[in-house]
């Protein structure tokens, strides 16, 4: 747990509404991957992370301020899509037979997965962020990523080898082989050694 | 997190690791602008609300009310303070569990829309250590892994305590639940699913109900 996030965990059992904003800014882009990644839809991903805060916002005197704030709020959140996503099926699905007797939506384990990395991503500063976000999902090139951001290539690259190094350490434990269950349910993290790096996002 | 430790030597291992969720749209995706101060505003208007909140809204944990004695079927109910918490599996363990006692009240409940399959009835007797609420529940599928239902009795209101929790394991069948009040106060009764170490404890959602119905008392 970082310094900053030991302080959140240590403030948020106050509830007032500064308290809650800081948290938001923290997780509020966390948990709404958490939603979308559930309920795929954005209207209903909104609704999710409406409920998720105020839930959390209901139950702030009961936090225990030595615990982590993000698997907490990551719990809750979980809940509240998966609840989301089940009665949407309930909704639109006119035949019971075609209900799936364990009606889960899927990758539970890659959620888990996407709520650390977009926590992570969010921990960075802003232009480190925004490097990263071009260099991972919309795939540029260190040169691409200067001309859009009007900054050097110099810089780029050395924001860019500063933010790896950055989400490299706030993300190793979800790889420790040694590691018992990581997500705060239960779910199995599994071993992802699959993606291969390429080199225009060094 | 200081930007200019040392970081692990595996750097770009680990990010290909996270190479899949890194190039997923959902993880960029941001909320929409203004969320928040509907979050803010949205607990201001509970603030102000009453507490006896309609069902839509999360309730609190009460406290159990001292009773007074009443007609011969009622128990006297001892007054405590429930502290709002995880929610206490109340199940006592008996070795009747109370069927051979007087009927005090009869339920029938109906599955919402997040269970509609779901229908339970049942009868409340009064064997002396409190109200054994026995459930014959058809149709609530088994608790997912990390979840379990809890059943509530409710007043009109809105204050709620818990009566114990269930798995539903074993497919349909009987479920025995205990309440430690007197249930003319607390009329309904409503079965949640709840989530595993949730720090919710002690109150739920109403968006979390499976089962409902009134106790009737029985004439």
């Amino acid at each position: 747990m970082t310094d900053g996030d030991r302080e959140l965990a240590r403030r948020f059992p106050a509830a007032d509404d500064d308290v809650i904003r800081d948290v938001y800014a923290r997780f509020g882009g966390a948990v709404h991957t958490v939603a979308i990644s559930i309920v795929r839809e954005p209207a209903r991903a909104a609704d999710v992370v409406q409920s998720t805060f105020l839930n959390a916002w209901r139950a702030a005197a009961t936090f225990d301020p030595s615990r982590e704030l993000g698997p907490w709020l990551y719990t809750i959140a979980r809940r509240q899509a998966i609840d989301a996503y089940r009665k949407e099926r309930h909704l639109t699905v006119t035949d019971p037979a075609d209900l799936d007797i364990v009606d889960l939506p899927p990758s539970l384990e890659r959620v888990w997965e996407a709520f650390q990395v977009r926590a992570a991503v969010d921990a960075l500063d802003p232009v480190e962020r925004e490097v990263m976000r071009l260099a991972w999902f919309e795939d540029l090139t260190h040169p691409d990523i200067a001309d859009r951001l009007g900054i050097p290539i110099g810089t780029v690259k050395s924001r860019s080898h500063r933010a790896q190094r950055r989400l490299a350490v706030a993300l190793a434990h979800l790889r420790t082989p040694s590691a018992p269950n990581q997500s705060p349910v239960g779910d199995v993290v599994s071993d992802n050694r699959a993606s291969i790096r390429e080199g225009k996002h060094e | 997190m200081s930007g200019d430790q040392d970081g692990p030597s595996d750097v770009d291992d680990i990010l290909a690791s996270f190479g899949t969720v890194l190039r997923d749209e959902a993880t960029w995706a941001d909320p929409p602008s203004g969320l928040l101060e509907g979050i803010i505003a949205a607990r201001e208007g509970e603030s102000i609300a009453t507490s006896r909140s309609p069902a839509n809204q999360l309730v609190a944990a009460s406290s159990i009310r001292r009773s007074s004695p009443g007609p011969s079927r009622r128990l006297l109910a001892t007054a405590a303070a429930v502290a709002v918490a995880f929610a206490a599996g109340m199940f006592v363990a008996r070795d009747d569990n109370g069927a051979d006692s007087p009927v005090a009240a009869r339920v029938s409940m109906d599955g919402t829309a997040l269970m509609p399959g779901a229908t339970a009835i049942g009868k409340i007797t009064d064997p002396g250590a409190g109200f054994a609420i026995r459930l014959e529940v058809e149709g609530l599928e088994p608790a997912p892994a990390g979840t379990y239902y809890e059943g509530w009795v409710r007043s009109p209101a809105g204050d709620v305590v818990s009566v114990g929790t269930f798995h539903m394991w074993g497919g349909d069948g009987a479920v025995v639940l205990w309440a430690g009040v007197p249930l003319d106060e607390y009329p309904d009764l409503v079965v949640t699913r709840q989530v595993e170490r949730d720090d919710v404890g002690g109150r739920f959602d109403a968006a979390d109900i499976v089962l409902q119905g009134p106790l009737r008392p029985e004439s």
